[in-house]
C-alpha cells in the first residue's frame, strides 16, 4: 500500500466483544433444540482393568432412556488419534485411565440419563497400574499398549559431547520435574449433535480443531467427510485443550444422535472435565552442561521423559518441539538431546499453550542461572554472552536468517525494571522474614507447526452487493482474537472500516481444511490467507472501478470506505457503490485465499533439520517477595517483552501478554493436577488453584516489532511465547531472594519453605550431583543460605 | 404462609410456584432457574460450586435509608426461595433501554476486558456491583471486587483498567432513576413466611425468629440454611435430596449487629460483608481475616451462623473468634444459652448444639486495651482459597513482659478448631521472649496431629504453625514492622 496503515497496528475493538459483554454470545451449552436428548458417559471406575462384562439391560429399560451404547455399537473406526490411533471412543475390552468412557446413555432429561448410567453394570478384572513415567520405563512395568511403554523418542545431535565435556572446566548436572497442568478453560466441554436430512450429522460445539474432530467422527460413523458438519460455537477458552477430548465427545454425541435419530446434547460438569480431559505433560528432565570459566558452554547433554498418560494424543509433536528447543537460544557446539514419551495409567497428555516448551524452558533457564552463579556473572550478562544472534546455528543445525532479537528483548526488559541493580541489591540483602528477589528468563520459539506436518490455511472474503463483507476461515477463534485480527487484515486490504466486516464462526462445510488452530499460527497462517483472499477481491473491485471511471487501475485505491484517486485522494465513489457496480459488471466479489508456509525439514535419524521457518524471541522478568516463614511467594512486579514481528492489533497482542504471563505464573507457583496411583486428587477449582485477580501483579508489556517476511504485514506469533518463560523467571527470582533453587514446579508453599514436596515418596527433582570441579560453586551458593 | 415466591426480574414481579407439577424445586439454584429461561442464558456455569464466578448475578434489596442494596452472589449457591422480595439482576439487564451499553460493559469492550467471553457475564456483574457500591475505587478494592471471578484469558489487567474507567464516572446509571419504582415493587411483595412443598423437599422460610424456633423444635432434623454457600453444594455436587430445609435468610432479627460498652453481638444470619465495617475498628484482626474469607460473592451470603453450623476444622474465621473470647448464643423455644466458642466444638464437624437449637448470634467481648490479637491465614492463593493453616492469637502481658494470659487457636491442625493448651500453659507466667517462644513452638508438634491432604502435608502444617507463633512474637516485639498481620 502506498499510504500508511489505517487499521493494522491500531487497537481496534474486538469484533465479538458486544455479544460477550451483553450475554448474547452463544456458547456450546446455550444451543438447544426441540426434542433434544441428553447424552451421558459412564466412565471407568478402575484406572487399568480388563472389561469382563457390560450389562446395559436395566439402564435401557428405564423410562425415558432412548439408547444405551457400548463400543460394539460403533459402526466404523472405534479409535482415533492424530499420530497413533489408539484412543478408544468407548473402551473396547480394557480401560487405561479413570477418564475412559465405557458406555453411553441418551435420555429425555439429564437426570434420567444420570440415573440410567448408574444402572449399567460393568465387571472389571483389575490390572496392575503404572502411574510414574520412570517406573513405566522399567522392563517389568505393566504395559499400557503393546509391549513397550516408550512410544516416542526424538533426538537432536550436534558435534561431539564427549569432546565438549572434555573441554569443560566444570560440569553442572541438575534434575528438574514439572507437573500436570489442567487447561482450565472456564467453559466446560459441550456439544449438540443433530442428524441431518441427507444422512449426515451436524455438530455444534466447543471444538478447537474442527477438521481433525470431523475426520474422526466420519471414520467412526462410516460417513464421508461431506456428511459431517462441525460448527464452532463461540469458544469459551481452549489453550490447546479442546482437541481430542472434544473429538471424543463429538463422536459419542454423533453416535447417539444417529442411533436415536434425535438431537443429542452433551455437557461435561467441571468434575467430568477434570477427570477426562488431557493435561500438560509432566516432564522429568536431566540436564548436564559442560562450561568454561569464562561462562561459555562446551556441551549439553539432555534427557527428558514425558508422561504421555494413557494415549498417544499429541505427545509425538509436543516432545518434538521440546527436543528442538531443549538447548534454549544459546550457542553450544556439542549437543545430545533425547526426549522420550511413555504411556502410564494417568490422564493422557497433549497440546497445551506452549506445547512442550514451558517444561524445557524451566530447566534451561534454571541451568543458565546456575551457570552464571558458577562463573560469577549476573543472569543478564550470561545470557547476553551465550545468546543467539543473526546467523547463529541452532542445535538442530538450522541457520537463523531472520532478525534475531533475543538480545533486544533481554536488554529492553532489563532496562524497564532496573534488573541488574535490583539483582545485586537483593542478593546481598540481610536476612529477614520477607526477602525480595528478581529473576529473568528468555526463550526462542519456532513459529507454527514447522516440520510436524503440512502447514497451510485458507480464508474467504466475500463482499456483498451493499458493500458489507463476510469473512470466514479455517483458523478458529478461541478467545485470542483471531476473528478480530483477520477482520482487520481484510478491512485494511479493502480500505474499509471494521464495522462493515462480519466474521462467521468456522463451519467445516464452508471453509477448507486449514489444519488445527495451534502453534501460535493463527495470525501468521490465517492472517496471510485472509490477506490473500482480500487481495483477490480487491483486484476484482479495482478492475470494476477502472471500467466504471475509465481511469487506469494503478491510479485507483480503496481508502476509508471510498474508491479514491490514489495520487490526489479524491473520492470517486463509495465502497458500497463500487461493490454494486462490480456485481453489475459480472465480476466476482468473492475471494479465496490460501497460504502455505515456507519449507521446513527434519531428519529423524540424524536428529537435525530446518525445524521451523522462523522464530520469535521473548524475555520475562519477575520480582518476588518470599515469606521465609511460610514459603509464600508473592509476585510484585513483572516485565514481559516479546518480539511479535508486527502487532496487527495492539490490544489483542497485549491481551496475550497479560493472559500468557498469568497462566505462566500459575504454572510456576500454584497449579498442579496431582495424580496418585493413577487417581486424580483435584477435580474442581476449589483445590486446583488458578491465579485470581489478587495473585497477578501489574505486568509491564514491551512489544518489540521486527517485521518478518514470513507473516502478514510482518506479523509472527504471540500466544504461546508469552506463556513459556514466566515460571523460570519466578524460580530464578526465588533463588535470588533465598539462595535456594526450586527444582520442581510448582514452587508452592512446601517446596519453597522445605525445599521438597512431602506427600510424594519418590524424590522429585533435586540436585543430582555436582562434579568434583564444581564443588566451589556449591560452596559459594551455600554460604549465602 | 405463602406457597409461592415473588421477586423482580426484567422489571416485573415474577412469581414461581412449587409443587408436584412445577419444574422447579425449592432447592433449585438461581443458576439453574435462569438457564431454564430462554432470555437469560447469559449466566454461565463454570464450576457449580462458587469457585469461578461465571454465574455471578446481582441481588438488590431494600436497604437502609430507603436505598437499594446491591450484592454480587454466585447464583449456583443460591436457592430460589432466597430471591423472595429481591430484585434479580443479570447481564441481560444492564443495557440502557435506549440500547446503550452500561458503563462497565462499555469499558470492557473498549479495553479488551473480554477474550473468550465465558467468564465475562460474571465479570460484568461483579463490576456492576462494584460500580454501584464504590465510586472511584482504588486498585485493591477493584482486585477484591472480582477476586471471586476466574478468568483464564486476560490476566485480569484489562479488566482492572476497565473497572477504573467505568467507576471513575461515579454511580450514574439508569438503575438510580428506577430505584424508587423498584423499591415500591419490592415492598408490594408481602413479607410472608413461606412453606414451599415439592415432591422431595419441604422448604420453610419463616419470617420471624419465634416461628423459626418452633419449626426447629418440630423438625429437629431440618437442615438450617442461613447463607447457603455450603449447604447448596450438597444439592449441586452430592445430588443429595434435602427433605426438610429451614431457611433463616429472611429473619431480620438474625442480621442485627448490636454494640454496647462491653461487647458486640453479631446476628448469626448477618452476611459477612455487613459484619466487616461494624467490627473494623474494634477487632482489626477479625476484619483482616474476613477480608480474605472466600470472595465478595461468598461474603455477601456467608454468615457466622453457617460457619458455626458447618463447624469445619478449617473454617477461616473460627480460630480468631476463639482467640477473641467469643461466645455462641444458642436458642430454642425453651430459651437461649451461651457457650464459649472454644467449648462449642466437640469433634470433626460436631458441636454441643442440640437438634432443637439454632445458632442465633455470636458475642465478642470488647478487648481490654492491652490485649494483643492477631489472625493469620496460610493459603496458596490470596483469596478464594481455604486455609491450609489458620491461627487466631491473643495475648496479655504484664509490666514485666510476662505472659498474663494467652490464647493460641489453630485451624487446620486438628479435627476441629483447636486451642494449643499445652503451649498456652507452658507460656503462662513466663517471659515473652525469643527463647521461651522457641521452646513453646516446639511443643505445638506434640499437641496437634494435622492431616495431609490436597492443601498441605502434615509436616508442612506443623512447621507453618510453629512459624506463625514465631511471627506473632516478632510482631509483638515490633520486629518486621512491614509484615502484614494476615499472612496471605
Amino acid at each position: 500500500m502506498p499510504h500508511p496503515h489505517t487499521i493494522i497496528g491500531k487497537p481496534a475493538r474486538r469484533v465479538d466483544a458486544l455479544g460477550k459483554v451483553t450475554g448474547t454470545a452463544k456458547f456450546a451449552e446455550d444451543y438447544s433444540v426441540a426434542h433434544q436428548l441428553f447424552g451421558k458417559v459412564l466412565r471407568a471406575t478402575q484406572p487399568h482393568a480388563r472389561i469382563l462384562r457390560i450389562d446395559t439391560l436395566k439402564a435401557a429399560q428405564l423410562d425415558g432412556v432412548e439408547a444405551v451404547l457400548t463400543a460394539d455399537d460403533i459402526p466404523g473406526e472405534k479409535a482415533f488419534g492424530i499420530v497413533i490411533k489408539n484412543q478408544a471412543i468407548l473402551a473396547l475390552d480394557r480401560v487405561r485411565y479413570l477418564g475412559d468412557g465405557v458406555a453411553l446413555v441418551a435420555a429425555r432429561t439429564k437426570e434420567i440419563a444420570e440415573r440410567a448410567s448408574a444402572l449399567i453394570e460393568v465387571e472389571y478384572d483389575p490390572l496392575s497400574v503404572v502411574s510414574d513415567p520412570e517406573e513405566a520405563l522399567k522392563p517389568d512395568a505393566p504395559k499400557i499398549h503393546g509391549d513397550d511403554n516408550t512410544f516416542v523418542h526424538h533426538k537432536v545431535r550436534k558435534g561431539d559431547i564427549t569432546k565438549g565435556f572434555a573441554e569443560a572446566d566444570f560440569i553442572i548436572e541438575r534434575r528438574f520435574k514439572t507437573q500436570f497442568v489442567e487447561h482450565s478453560y472456564i467453559e466446560p466441554e459441550a456439544v449438540l449433535a443433530e442428524p441431518l436430512e441427507h444422512g449426515g450429522v451436524r455438530i455444534t460445539g466447543s471444538v478447537q480443531n474442527l477438521f481433525s474432530s470431523r475426520r474422526s467422527v466420519a471414520a467412526a460413523l462410516t460417513l464421508d467427510l461431506n456428511k459431517v458438519q462441525i460448527i464452532q460455537s463461540t469458544l469459551g477458552g481452549s489453550f490447546g485443550g479442546k482437541d481430542e477430548v472434544m473429538t471424543s465427545m463429538c463422536c459419542r454425541a454423533a453416535l447417539l444422535a444417529m442411533r436415536t435419530g434425535k438431537p443429542v446434547k452433551m455437557v461435561n460438569t467441571r468434575e467430568e472435565s477434570f477427570l477426562e480431559s488431557y493435561k500438560r505433560h509432566p516432564y522429568v528432565m536431566e540436564y548436564r552442561w559442560g562450561g568454561k570459566n569464562d561462562g561459555s558452554i562446551t556441551a549439553m547433554e539432555i534427557r527428558c521423559i514425558a508422561d504421555g498418560g494413557a494415549y498417544a494424543s499429541m505427545s509425538p509433536f509436543v516432545t518434538w518441539r521440546s527436543a528442538v528447543q531443549a538447548t534454549g537460544p544459546y550457542y553450544c557446539e556439542n549437543v545430545k538431546t533425547d526426549v522420550y514419551a511413555v504411556y502410564t495409567n494417568n490422564n493422557y497428555t497433549g497440546a497445551m499453550r506452549g506445547f512442550g516448551s514451558p517444561q524445557v524452558n524451566f530447566a534451561i533457564e534454571s541451568m543458565m542461572d546456575e551457570l552464571a552463579e558458577r562463573v560469577g556473572k549476573d543472569p543478564l550478562e550470561i545470557r547476553l554472552q551465550n545468546g543467539f544472534e543473526r546467523g547463529a546455528l541452532t542445535a538442530t543445525g538450522q541457520r537463523l536468517n531472520h532478525t534475531v532479537s533475543l538480545k533486544e528483548v533481554l536488554t529492553r526488559a532489563a532496562h524497564e525494571i532496573g534488573f541488574q541493580e535490583k539483582w545485586s541489591r537483593y542478593r546481598n540483602a540481610p536476612d529477614g522474614a520477607k526477602k525480595r528477589g528478581i529473576g529473568i528468563a528468555c526463550s526462542y520459539r519456532g513459529v507454527s507447526l514447522g516440520a510436524e506436518g503440512a502447514d497451510a490455511a485458507g480464508a474467504i472474503v466475500s463482499v456483498q452487493t451493499d458493500g458489507s463483507v463476510i469473512v470466514s476461515a479455517g483458523i478458529t477463534d478461541m478467545g485470542q482474537g483471531a476473528q478480530t485480527q483477520m477482520s482487520q487484515i481484510a478491512a485494511e486490504v479493502l480500505g474499509i472500516s471494521m464495522d462493515r466486516v462480519q466474521f462467521l464462526n468456522t463451519n467445516t462445510s464452508g471453509v477448507p481444511d486449514s489444519g488445527p488452530t495451534v502453534a501460535s499460527r493463527g495470525t501468521i497462517m490465517g492472517g496471510s490467507a485472509a490477506k490473500n483472499a482480500a487481495e483477490t477481491v480487491r483486484v476484482s473491485l479495482i478492475a470494476a472501478a477502472s471500467e466504471m471511471t475509465g481511469l487506469p487501475a494503478d491510479t485507483l485505491d480503496l481508502r476509508e470506505d471510498y474508491l479514491v484517486d490514489a495520487s490526489t485522494g479524491e473520492r470517486l465513489s463509495t465502497f458500497s457503490e463500487l461493490a454494486a457496480e462490480c456485481f453489475r459488471q459480472g465480476k466476482p466479489l468473492y475471494g479465496f485465499g490460501w497460504h502455505k508456509s515456507p519449507k521446513t525439514s527434519w531428519h529423524d535419524e540424524e536428529g537435525r533439520g530446518e525445524a521451523y521457518f522462523t522464530f520469535v524471541y521473548g524475555a520475562n522478568i519477575a520480582e518476588v517477595e518470599v515469606d521465609t516463614e511460610t514459603g509464600k511467594v508473592d509476585v510484585i512486579d513483572f516485565v514481559s517483552a516479546h518480539d511479535v514481528g508486527k502487532a496487527i492489533n495492539r490490544n489483542t497482542v497485549l491481551g496475550q501478554f497479560y493472559g500468557g504471563a498469568a497462566m505462566g505464573l500459575g504454572y510456576g507457583l500454584l497449579e498442579e493436577f496431582e495424580i496418585e496411583d493413577a487417581r486424580p486428587k483435584q477435580l474442581n477449582f476449589d483445590e486446583y488453584l488458578l491465579p485470581t485477580s489478587m495473585d497477578v501483579p501489574r505486568i509491564h508489556p514491551i512489544i518489540v516489532e521486527n517485521e518478518d517476511a514470513a507473516g502478514p504485514y510482518g506479523a509472527k506469533s504471540v500466544g504461546e511465547p508469552t506463556n513459556e518463560i514466566a515460571a523460570p523467571a519466578v524460580v530464578n527470582a526465588i533463588f535470588n531472594a533465598t539462595g535456594k533453587r526450586v527444582f520442581e514446579l510448582p514452587a508452592n508453599l512446601e517446596r519453597v519453605l522445605l525445599g521438597h514436596a512431602l506427600r510424594r515418596t519418590s524424590d522429585r527433582g533435586a540436585v543430582l550431583k555436582d562434579s568434583a570441579n564444581d564443588a566451589e560453586s556449591c560452596k559459594t551458593r551455600r554460604s549465602r543460605e | 404462609m405463602a406457597s409461592t415466591i415473588s421477586f423482580l426480574l426484567d422489571g416485573r414481579t415474577t412469581t414461581v410456584e412449587f409443587g408436584h407439577s412445577s419444574i422447579y424445586s425449592p432447592t433449585t439454584t438461581v443458576l439453574n432457574y435462569l438457564r431454564s429461561l430462554p432470555e437469560h442464558k447469559g449466566v454461565k456455569e463454570g464450576c457449580g460450586q462458587g469457585d469461578c464466578g461465571a454465574c455471578t448475578v446481582v441481588l438488590a434489596e431494600a436497604g437502609p435509608a430507603g436505598r437499594l442494596l446491591y450484592r454480587s452472589v454466585d447464583s449456583c449457591l443460591v436457592f430460589l426461595p432466597m430471591l423472595h422480595r429481591k430484585q434479580l439482576i443479570t447481564v441481560e439487564n444492564l443495557r440502557h433501554p435506549n440500547g446503550d451499553l452500561h458503563p462497565v460493559q462499555r469499558a470492557l469492550v473498549d479495553l479488551h476486558g473480554s477474550q473468550c467471553g465465558f467468564c465475562t457475564p460474571g465479570i460484568v456483574m461483579s463490576l456492576f456491583a462494584l460500580y454501584k457500591n464504590h465510586p472511584r475505587p482504588d486498585r485493591t478494592t477493584i482486585e477484591d471486587a472480582f477476586a471471586g471471578n476466574l478468568c483464564r484469558c486476560t490476566g485480569y489487567q484489562p479488566i482492572i483498567a476497565a473497572a477504573q474507567r467505568a467507576c471513575a464516572e461515579g454511580n450514574a446509571d439508569q438503575f438510580n432513576k428506577g430505584e424508587e419504582a423498584t423499591l415500591a415493587l419490592l415492598n408490594s411483595i408481602p413479607r410472608d413466611s413461606l412453606r414451599l412443598e415439592s415432591a422431595e423437599t419441604m422448604y420453610y422460610r419463616p419470617a420471624a425468629l419465634s416461628e423459626a424456633l418452633a419449626l426447629k423444635a418440630n423438625h429437629p432434623a431440618g437442615i438450617v440454611v442461613t447463607g447457603g454457600t455450603d449447604i447448596a453444594l450438597r444439592v449441586t455436587k452430592n445430588h443429595d435430596v434435602l427433605p426438610e430445609v429451614i431457611d433463616l435468610s429472611a429473619l431480620d432479627e438474625m442480621k442485627l449487629i448490636a454494640e454496647d460498652a462491653f461487647s458486640i453481638s453479631i446476628g448469626a444470619g448477618a452476611p459477612l460483608n455487613d459484619v466487616m465495617p461494624r467490627i473494623h475498628d474494634v477487632f482489626p484482626s477479625l476484619h483482616r481475616m474476613l477480608s480474605v474469607f472466600g470472595s465478595q460473592q461468598i461474603r455477601n451470603m456467608a454468615t457466622f451462623g453457617g460457619n458455626l453450623g458447618t463447624a469445619s476444622p478449617i473454617g477461616d474465621a473460627l480460630p480468631v473468634l476463639v482467640a477473641l473470647g467469643t461466645t455462641v448464643e444458642l436458642s430454642s423455644i425453651t430459651g437461649s444459652r451461651r457457650v464459649p466458642m472454644q467449648h462449642y466444638f466437640t469433634g470433626y464437624r460436631t458441636t454441643v448444639r442440640r437438634p432443637d437449637e439454632i445458632v442465633t448470634a455470636v458475642i465478642l467481648p470488647k478487648p481490654a486495651s492491652n490485649l494483643i490479637t492477631r489472625s493469620y491465614k496460610i493459603s496458596k492463593r490470596r483469596e478464594l482459597d481455604i486455609s491450609t493453616v489458620s491461627g487466631g492469637f491473643s495475648l496479655r502481658l504484664n509490666e514485666r513482659r510476662e505472659v498474663e494470659s494467652i490464647v493460641l487457636a489453630f485451624g487446620g491442625m486438628a479435627d476441629r478448631v483447636k486451642r494449643a493448651e499445652t503451649v498456652e500453659n507452658f507460656l503462662a507466667g513466663r517471659k515473652w521472649n525469643r527463647e521461651t517462644v522457641d521452646e513453646a513452638s516446639s511443643l505445638i508438634e506434640r499437641e496437634c496431629n494435622p492431616i495431609s491432604d490436597a492443601r498441605a502435608s502434615a509436616e508442612m502444617r506443623r512447621i507453618a504453625a510453629r512459624n506463625l507463633l514465631l511471627k506473632f512474637w516478632c510482631e509483638t516485639e515490633g520486629l518486621e514492622a512491614d509484615v502484614e498481620s494476615v499472612v496471605q
